[in-house]
């Protein structure tokens, strides 16, 4: 029990240019408190996110993968959050029977959503929380 | 759509009329031999003799021959899964179906030809060895043929095969009689699926089980060599160049010494289980369940079950199945503005 209370997960955040990246920005400036446990990394799309990356991530033992988009309807490129969205829909199809879905979270924050990108954050830090570590942190059999 | 009753052996005269009226400059069909039948390209119209095209065999999928096809015109006899296939590599812009013709027909199952001998292709030949068919044959919910040009129904059809296309110019010139299956072709085709969605449904539940705890995962891939074979055998596993053979994927040996530092110890050969679930989220979407990489694996995995489950949860929530039909587009190059909303 101890080692699941004192748990610090680690979350790779996957934010877009244009939307959840200025969201986050947008936090920091308003001085929102957030928990610190997640990793950020810039794309340019929430559609740039290849589920390669995410298998990769969750393979090699990381504890959460956020990618966060513009809402339906806002991405800069049209269409590319309606594009991710089905790939992150069939990745939690087969992620699901590998017992990892609950590891992947999509989530949609705008630039001036810096107040929901505080909360998506410590939404998601307390659901990892609870899952616990990764499962294949420590095993390196395969 | 036409129709007409046609006999096994009056098939060798559609491909001698495809061959000699340069329809196409070559025809892919089974033909015994000697030593066993084998699949072989004829492009002389008097070696068509002794061609077995119902020969239930699978020792490959042979639409991974066909990827990149240049402008020889070729005609191609195929099981459905293999049409199935060509079908799809035709939406990932990998085939050019302006020179290829398929052609394919009812399937009640096929053998390794490692395993079984064949001498001869009649049914009741078949029948004595149904122990020995393919497990992918067994738990195969689309045996009959897809979107193809030519089909061939033989469930269902009292004495001979009904042959049935939209294009009548590839039988021109051909006397055919006019003919239909009889009216419990669906009911035999309900019967054969229910027997084989009842193998599946036990197959994919014991796979459940497997996949859903970590250490049933490792046990499963455990003794994985990354040969990377069920890559090289995949029809739908495209890529000219895979992740896995760039720098970053094919790991040397000062890149593994890198990667063991991090956490003091790497399993070598690296990556397996990333290697299977980059497979899966790739293949699944239009994975046709052939059954070639689990047959290609020389560490018997049982790929094929993994295969299953996957696939047909991928495919079922695009409500798509892949390679049935040739204009549907494929699933993750499409979308709907109000879809996957909670």
């Amino acid at each position: 029990m101890d080692e699941k209370s004192d748990f610090e997960p680690r979350i790779l955040g996957f934010l877009c240019n244009w939307c959840s990246y200025a969201g986050a920005d947008l936090a920091g400036v308003s001085r929102f408190q957030y928990p610190p446990n997640v990793r950020i990394i810039r794309v340019m799309c929430s559609s740039r996110v290849d589920p390669m990356y995410i298998v990769k991530a969750l393979t090699d033992g990381i504890d959460g993968v956020l990618v966060a988009g513009c809402h339906p309807g806002d991405c800069h490129y049209i269409e590319g959050n309606y594009r991710a969205r089905r790939r992150m829909v069939a990745l939690d199809q087969i992620l699901e029977r590998y017992g990892l879905k609950d590891r992947v979270f999509l989530e949609w924050v705008s630039a001036s959503e810096g107040k929901r990108f505080a909360e998506v954050i410590t939404h998601v830090t307390e659901e990892i929380k609870k899952l616990g570590p990764n499962p294949h942190k420590k095993k390196w059999e395969i | 759509m036409a129709t007409y009753k046609i006999q096994e052996k009056e098939l060798q005269s559609v491909f001698e009329n495809l061959l000699k009226k340069n329809i196409v400059e070559g025809i892919m069909v089974q033909k015994k031999g000697e030593h066993g039948i084998f699949p072989v390209l004829i492009t002389d119209p008097d070696l068509l003799e002794g061609i077995t095209p119902s020969a239930p065999l699978f020792s490959f999928n042979r639409a991974v021959l066909l990827q990149n096809n240049g402008c020889r015109k070729l005609a191609v006899v195929v099981n459905p899964c293999e049409a199935r296939a060509i079908n799809e590599l035709k939406k990932l812009n990998q085939i050019d179906m302006d020179n290829l013709i398929v052609i394919s027909g009812d399937c009640l199952g096929t053998f390794d030809p490692k395993d079984v001998q064949m001498d001869s292709t009649s049914p009741e030949n078949i029948a004595e060895k149904k122990s020995e068919l393919r497990t992918a044959c067994t738990v195969c919910e689309h045996f009959t043929p897809p979107e193809v040009d030519i089909a061939i129904y033989g469930i269902g059809v009292d004495g001979g095969l009904v042959l049935s296309t939209d294009r009548e110019e590839l039988l021109e010139g051909l006397s055919l009689t006019p003919g239909e299956p009889s009216a419990n072709r669906d009911a035999e085709i309900k019967k054969i699926l229910d027997e084989h969605l009842a193998a599946k449904e036990k197959m994919v539940s014991g796979i459940s089980e497997t996949l859903s705890t970590t250490d049933g995962t490792i046990e499963l891939f455990k003794h994985c060599i990354r040969c990377d074979n069920c890559r090289d055998v995949c029809p739908i596993c495209y890529c000219k160049v895979c992740y896995f053979q760039t720098p970053l994927g094919d790991l040397k040996t000062d890149d593994m010494v890198n990667q063991a530092s991090i956490k003091g110890l790497l399993r070598i050969p690296p990556d397996i289980l990333f290697y299977h679930l980059t497979r899966n989220i790739h293949v699944a979407p239009g994975c046709v369940e052939c059954g070639a990489c689990e047959e290609a694996c020389p560490r018997d995995i049982p790929l094929l079950p993994v295969w299953k489950a996957l696939a047909s949860d991928v495919q079922s929530i695009f409500d798509y199945i892949a390679g049935m039909e040739k204009e549907v587009p494929l699933p993750l190059v499409q979308f709907k503005e109000d879809e996957f909303e909670d």
